[in-house]
């Protein structure tokens, strides 16, 4: 699919930054959900998406985030979102989205989050 | 033989028929009584002469029309007739000379004559024209005028022989003329080249029968003048000549085609198979049918001894026999190993053998023959067959070219047809899905008072994940649950049936709607599948209170409309089926005073997601300006589907609910 694209930085050799650009539908979830089951096999946990380039979100592209979540969060890691426009926002607000997943306004924030964490274990 | 044969009955009803049947009836007697009696007294030659040459052409028109009852078309059998009626005859003058009943024998003799004489004159001509393609009546019409002119000049000659002298010549020259046309008119006899081998030896005894007897009939007469009549004789002479001429012809021809009987005989069957093939297409509907066909029909072929088809898989170098005809199993499955053991080739080829092993009914087998059929993918679908005939010549090639050609195209539509088939079964079986689904939704909107409901339903395929429903505890409590489960189609609407029964049961035994929703979710969380998750809406309406209790989970807002002003009731609450920990503490139910004429509008994302073709969405905003248009529910309904089609131009992308209560406490709502 032309219209939705993936970009994963590997920020850290534990967090790793996916940036969704397009349109995240029942076509294009499969794509992004397997990005995220690869990492999860390589114990990558650290997960943060950026959201600012992604136009739409349907309910399949919802269900990408809740497949792994629990094994994420069992391994140590998270998932966080960043940079949510306001549209995909309300979406997630509909579904209780922020109730689940830490959202921030930029990877910065995200990222220092997870160092934050990672400094309280040591 | 038919010998009872409708076509009597029409010859008799013929008036012509019937008259000629009179006519000859009296002339038989006029013969009798006045021309035998007096011949001796008055000298009658010439009557005597004008009868017999009337009773021969009445004779003849009864005769060759009875005649052509008795004769088949199949020329064997009217030779057949020939030879029995010729040993009639020989049959007849040889009891006439030896019995010592002389009074009549010269009549019978007569009458034996005659009937004889037509029936051979309409089986010869019968003879003559079979298997003719061009018109060469004239040419036997011919040999008969002259036989009959030449055979009355020469009876008149005999008895005024004083009168005309020099007609001797005359005669001879139009005897001469007769037999050189008899002699062209045995020529005919192209139905021999259409005869099986079997039938061109049973012809060659019956020629030798036919020509012997003939002889020996023609020199009895010769010899003892048995019959009086001159013109009778002469007629007879003629006939004579040509029977023995003709078969005489026929045995010589018959015995220099008998060696190239067989492949005549071959051809001919491989016109008949390939005639059968045009009915292989039109009849089957499965791939092995028809290859059970292919190969029956096939077994008519190249003088095949044995034959069967094996489908041939590359991947596991395995091979099955699908069907075979006189051959044994055992020696098809050997046979079939030394094929696949062998290169496999795109058309048809030979191996030789030069092992002992193979070989059936203490014969050797020198030789299989592989056509290959037709190939998918890496299956090969191969006839073999042994036969007697070790060399295919460019013509052979050729006919099994088109066989093959053809098989190809059968299996093609074969499997067309067969697509087509599975295509409409699971149309149907949607369909029966479809049918099933409708009956999750309530058929009929509940009569509740104090509400009025509207709802429209419309999935994006055959079936869908949306899922509405209505429950009536008391007559002063009403609830409604809408429900969404993520993704669309067959594996939503088998969620989507398990949703009903979950919320009719939790309905039954828990007033809280947030307990409801609660309990579903630990249900739901079960099992759904980890990537899905479903959003639901539940409302109670508590009419003694006037109150409205909702929870929400994960679902779009529920809209109420009051005093044409929208309020978007959004208490928190997640998906159910996404946590199994800590749900109840992200849910939240929310209680709400209701007034006379509020509106409460559920709806699905099918709604606000609604696309048009450049992806843009529906979106709220242009929903709820509808929804504060009118205070009649019907009409807002209506807008709303209007509005929705027009905007996604009839591309509907997910399963669309929308349902709308009015609260009128009266009971009375318009």
């Amino acid at each position: 699919m032309t219209d939705f694209k993936i970009n994963i930085d590997n920020y850290s050799n534990e967090i790793v930054i996916i940036k969704l650009e397009g349109y995240l539908d029942a076509h294009t979830a499969p794509e992004l959900e397997n990005q995220i089951a690869n990492l999860v096999e390589n114990d990558i946990v650290k997960i943060i998406i950026d959201f600012e380039k992604l136009n739409y979100i349907s309910s399949a592209g919802l269900g990408v985030f809740m497949a792994y979540i629990e094994d994420i969060r069992e391994k140590g890691g998270d998932i966080k979102f960043t940079n949510v426009p306001d549209k995909i926002y309300e979406v997630f607000d509909i579904l209780g989205f922020p109730m689940i997943y830490e959202i921030y306004k930029d990877s910065k924030e995200a990222i220092n989050n997870f160092n934050e964490i990672s400094n309280d274990q040591r | 033989m038919e010998i009872i044969n409708p076509y009597l009955f029409d010859i008799l009803k013929n008036k012509k028929f019937r008259n000629n049947l009179i006519f000859l009836f009296f002339a038989i007697l006029f013969k009798l009584f006045v021309v035998e009696i007096f011949e001796n007294l008055l000298s009658l030659t010439i009557p005597s002469l004008v009868i017999d040459i009337v009773l021969f052409f009445l004779f003849y028109q009864v005769f060759s029309k009875i005649g052509n009852i008795f004769v088949e078309k199949n020329p064997i059998k009217q030779s057949f007739v020939i030879l029995y009626i010729n040993i009639f005859y020989l049959s007849i003058l040889f009891f006439t000379k030896y019995s010592k009943i002389y009074i009549f024998t010269n009549l019978i003799i007569v009458f034996a004559t005659i009937i004889v004489l037509t029936i051979n004159l309409t089986v010869l001509h019968q003879l003559y024209f079979a298997k003719q393609k061009n018109d060469i009546s004239k040419y036997f019409n011919l040999m008969y005028i002259f036989l009959l002119v030449t055979s009355i000049i020469k009876t008149v000659s005999t008895k005024y022989s004083n009168l005309l002298p020099n007609f001797e010549l005359i005669i001879k020259f139009l005897e001469i003329v007769t037999y050189l046309i008899i002699l062209y008119c045995t020529t005919k006899f192209a139905w021999i080249t259409f005869l099986y081998k079997k039938e061109k030896i049973f012809l060659l005894f019956l020629s030798i029968f036919i020509i012997v007897i003939t002889g020996i009939n023609s020199y009895i007469l010769e010899k003892f003048n048995l019959i009086g009549s001159e013109l009778l004789v002469s007629i007879s002479d003629f006939i004579d000549f040509y029977l023995i001429i003709y078969y005489l012809l026929i045995f010589l021809a018959t015995l220099f085609t008998l060696p190239s009987a067989d492949i005549i005989e071959e051809k001919k069957r491989e016109l008949q198979t390939l005639i059968k093939f045009s009915h292989l297409s039109s009849n089957s509907f499965s791939l092995k049918e028809v290859l059970s066909n292919v190969n029956n029909i096939f077994s008519g072929f190249f003088t095949v001894n044995g034959c069967w088809i094996i489908k041939y898989d590359l991947t596991d170098s395995d091979f099955e026999i699908l069907n075979k005809e006189n051959i044994s199993y055992e020696l098809a499955e050997k046979l079939s190993f030394y094929v696949v053991t062998n290169t496999i080739q795109n058309d048809f080829y030979y191996l030789k053998i030069h092992e002992e092993k193979f070989s059936a009914d203490n014969k050797k087998i020198e030789q299989i023959n592989v056509l290959p059929l037709y190939q998918k993918q890496k299956e090969y679908y191969l006839l073999i067959f042994i036969s007697h005939r070790l060399r295919y010549d460019e013509e052979d090639l050729t006919v099994l070219k088109a066989f093959k050609d053809y098989i190809r195209t059968v299996i093609d539509n074969v499997n067309l047809l067969n697509d087509a088939i599975e295509k409409e079964r699971i149309k149907k079986e949607l369909e029966l899905a479809r049918d099933i689904q409708n009956k999750l939704l309530p058929d009929k909107i509940p009569n509740f008072p104090q509400l009025e409901i509207v709802t429209y339903y419309k999935p994006a395929y055959e079936v869908g994940g949306d899922y509405y429903d209505f429950f009536k505890s008391n007559d002063k409590s009403f609830s409604v649950v809408i429900s969404d489960v993520s993704g669309k189609g067959l594996k939503a609407s088998f969620i989507t049936s398990e949703i009903k029964g979950i919320f009719t049961v939790l309905s039954e035994i828990y007033n809280s709607p947030q307990k409801i929703i609660i309990k579903a979710n630990q249900i739901i969380k079960n099992i759904i599948a980890k990537n899905s998750f479903i959003t639901a809406s539940y409302l109670t309406f508590d009419f003694n209170n006037k109150l409205l209790r909702f929870v929400r989970a994960g679902h779009l807002p529920l809209y109420i409309i009051r005093n044409n002003q929208i309020i978007k009731l959004q208490p928190k609450g997640v998906g159910l089926g996404i946590l199994s920990n800590n749900f109840e503490k992200f849910i939240e139910e929310l209680e709400y005073n209701i007034l006379e004429n509020d509106i409460f509008v559920l709806i699905t994302d099918g709604v606000s997601e609604a696309q048009n073709i450049n992806k843009e969405l529906y979106g709220f905003e242009n929903l709820e300006k509808i929804l504060v248009s009118s205070s009649n529910i019907t009409e807002i309904l209506n807008k709303i589907v209007d509005e929705l089609a027009k905007f996604s131009n009839g591309n509907q992308s997910d399963d669309i609910t929308i349902i709308l209560l009015k609260f009128n406490s009266e009971g009375k709502n318009d």
